[in-house]
């Protein structure tokens, strides 16, 4: 019989349940007491309030927050890693497609590669030198920045990071 | 004020501020979990830190199909109760098997003074204190952080029938612990 005072008191019972109660607490006095006391006891609990930290807590967090904002930005994205590596093969293709056209500087030179790349690279050679010594450039510079960047990362934001109390 | 979506949206583009706001949202409710199942201030502060640093490097595999707070008191729950394992904290509770409470009579029960309701809320606070990190957890998430049984089932691990007869049972043992703690005192408050 509690339990559906306690049901009663959580909202629980349906309108028929509700109005069987109050009639078993209308005749019943040891329910009405009970009933009482479980009322007092929820709007007690109701009135709970949470336990507060020291004012060490957020100043201890907020504190280590930019260094694990860092490591943050690299472990929460996890699509990042897919995308370097596709930043890489990508560089890889730009610099190994030019480099035919760039090393021979004409049509007649025999890349070790053309058989590889043949569909790939045989455009290359129609481009001007200059701008295939920027692209060459751009591309050698992508892979060198992002096998850097790489590392470092590795380097400098791979351990656990644990606040000081 | 912002709602934890906007906020964990926010947070996930770069605003550290919006992070701020979050924990400052939910930093009690985090320690008191925490406070609840280790029973020691020190200790859950370092849990609760940890929970968050825990959650933040997380909230990008953050789905949203739960509450950000159920989700939250979650890696809260389990943290802690991790770090009790760990210190082996369970054997300082003091419920036994057949009894849900012992508490100290410290209410001045036999004097003439009447019982007033700061004193049946410390008994109270006393009581809860007392419980095992589970049952303490259970009418916190349900009282303080007014979690639904679903949610505090899914917080907990347990069945949502479990959760349902551990808080009627909970608060009964509750009733009848104060009842007597506070006798015939109690009734001056109805």
């Amino acid at each position: 019989m509690t339990d559906k005072i306690w049901d009663m008191l959580d909202g629980q019972l349906s309108a028929e349940e509700q109005k069987a109660l109050q009639r078993d607490l209308a005749t019943l006095p040891e329910l009405q007491q009970s009933y009482e006391e479980a009322k007092t006891l929820d709007e007690e609990l109701k009135q709970m309030e949470a336990d507060e930290p020291s004012m060490r807590f957020s100043k201890n967090l907020f504190e280590h927050l930019p260094t694990l904002y860092k490591k943050v930005k690299i472990d929460a994205n996890i699509s990042k890693r897919a995308r370097r590596i596709g930043l890489f093969v990508l560089s890889s293709l730009v610099v190994f497609s030019f480099l035919p056209a760039f090393m021979g500087g004409s049509s007649s030179y025999e890349s070790p590669y053309k058989s590889l790349w043949e569909q790939f690279t045989a455009w290359s050679f129609n481009i001007p030198s200059e701008l295939l010594n920027v692209l060459f450039l751009i591309g050698i510079s992508s892979t060198f920045f992002l096998l850097l960047d790489w590392q470092l990362k590795r380097r400098f934001f791979n351990g656990k990071h644990r606040l000081k109390k | 004020m912002d709602s934890d979506t906007h906020l964990i949206s926010q947070v996930l583009l770069g605003d550290q501020k919006a992070f701020h706001a979050l924990v400052e949202r939910y930093q009690n409710y985090v320690f008191t979990i925490t406070f609840k199942v280790l029973k020691n201030r020190e200790l859950a502060e370092e849990v609760a830190q940890d929970v968050f640093i825990k959650v933040y490097k997380m909230l990008g595999s953050f789905q949203q199909k739960s509450k950000f707070s159920t989700w939250l008191y979650t890696v809260a729950y389990r943290a802690a109760l991790d770090e009790a394992r760990k210190k082996k904290r369970y054997a300082e509770s003091i419920e036994g098997e057949d009894s849900f409470l012992q508490i100290e009579d410290t209410l001045g029960r036999g004097t003439d003074e009447g019982v007033q309701q700061e004193d049946l809320r410390k008994a109270l606070e006393k009581a809860i204190q007392k419980l095992k990190p589970l049952n303490a957890t259970i009418i916190t998430l349900f009282y303080l952080h007014e979690k639904s049984v679903q949610e505090i089932a899914d917080i907990t691990g347990l069945t949502t029938t479990n959760i349902k007869t551990k808080l009627h049972r909970l608060r009964e043992q509750l009733r009848k612990h104060l009842i007597s703690e506070l006798s015939t005192e109690l009734e001056d408050l109805y």
